[in-house]
């Protein structure tokens, strides 16, 4: 253990470190008509602007970012949502057998076929 | 403002020693005193008492002193800290018993220098502690740090200070 520590481990403090309280100061008589001066002096700003400087500001503005990305998503999915309305109306109009409304059993074959699409007709 | 007066009267005192005391220069430290005053009255609807007020005060001002220590180095554009000023404006007023044949005033200010010497974090937290007679609780609230934070500055200050007054031992 060091010489200069206790049994729990902290420095004893030496006689002569007491001398530290022996020097002091005082404020100057004039320090508080000083301060009314500076206070006087010091321009009055709004409500809201030393309210920004406060961490409520910070706060506040976390949680508008935070309602506003929740609200911008909530909007986004609802767009997304409203798009099978669409696409259901879109099928609608072309049938949904994949005809496009072309009725493709009335329709005969063109012309002549080849080798090839007989055998896969038949 | 009754307010404020009666936080010049009751802390204007530990105020302006440990401004003295960290910047080591009268004019300054009484420019600090009074923009502490000015941010108390400022803040002082803010204060919740969930530390004491004297511990308060003295945080505020210590925050200033540290600014202008800052200031300074950069104005100084060295990077070894600040020249103690010779004149920190402190007056002796003994306290406690001495042995009278040692000529105290002249140990207290040879010590005093020996704590102007010493790296910012450790004159703040010897001055708190000796000069002001704070607790370990007050300091850790007025300086914002730990209490092992707080007791090794003191350690590593004592170290220092028993190494600068060698002959005292």
């Amino acid at each position: 253990m060091n010489e200069h520590e206790d049994r729990i481990g902290e420095p004893v403090e030496p006689r002569w470190l007491r001398l530290a309280a022996d020097l002091r100061a005082e404020p100057s008589p004039a320090t508080m008509a000083r301060v009314r001066a500076r206070l006087a002096a010091r321009p009055v700003e709004p409500a809201w602007v030393r309210w920004l400087g406060r961490p409520a500001a910070l706060a506040t503005s976390v949680a508008l970012l935070i309602a506003c990305a929740w609200a911008g998503d909530a909007w986004l999915t609802a767009s997304t949502t409203a798009r099978p309305d669409d696409a259901y109306l879109v099928s609608s109009l072309l049938g949904e057998d994949g005809s496009f409304g072309l009725g493709l059993d009335e329709i005969e074959p063109a012309g002549p076929s080849s080798p090839d699409s007989e055998r896969v007709a038949r | 403002m009754v307010a404020l007066e009666l936080v010049l009267e009751r802390f204007g005192g530990a105020m302006a020693t440990l401004a003295r005391s960290m910047l080591r220069d009268s004019t300054e430290a009484q420019d600090v005193v009074e923009e502490s005053l000015v941010r108390v009255h400022e803040a002082g609807p803010r204060f919740r008492g969930e530390r004491g007020l004297r511990t308060w005060v003295l945080r505020i001002t210590a925050n200033l002193c540290r600014d202008r220590l800052r200031r300074r180095r950069f104005t100084a554009g060295s990077l070894d800290g600040p020249t103690p000023i010779e004149d920190p404006g402190l007056r002796f007023d003994p306290v406690g018993n001495w042995d009278e044949s040692i000529d105290r005033r002249a140990l207290a200010e040879r010590l005093d220098e020996a704590i102007a010497g010493l790296p910012e974090d450790q004159r703040e937290a010897t001055v708190m502690r000796h000069r002001l007679g704070m607790s370990y609780e007050e300091m850790c609230e007025a300086l914002g740090v730990p209490l092992g934070t707080v007791k090794s500055r003191l350690a590593r200050a004592l170290t220092n200070l028993r190494r600068e007054l060698r002959d005292w031992e």
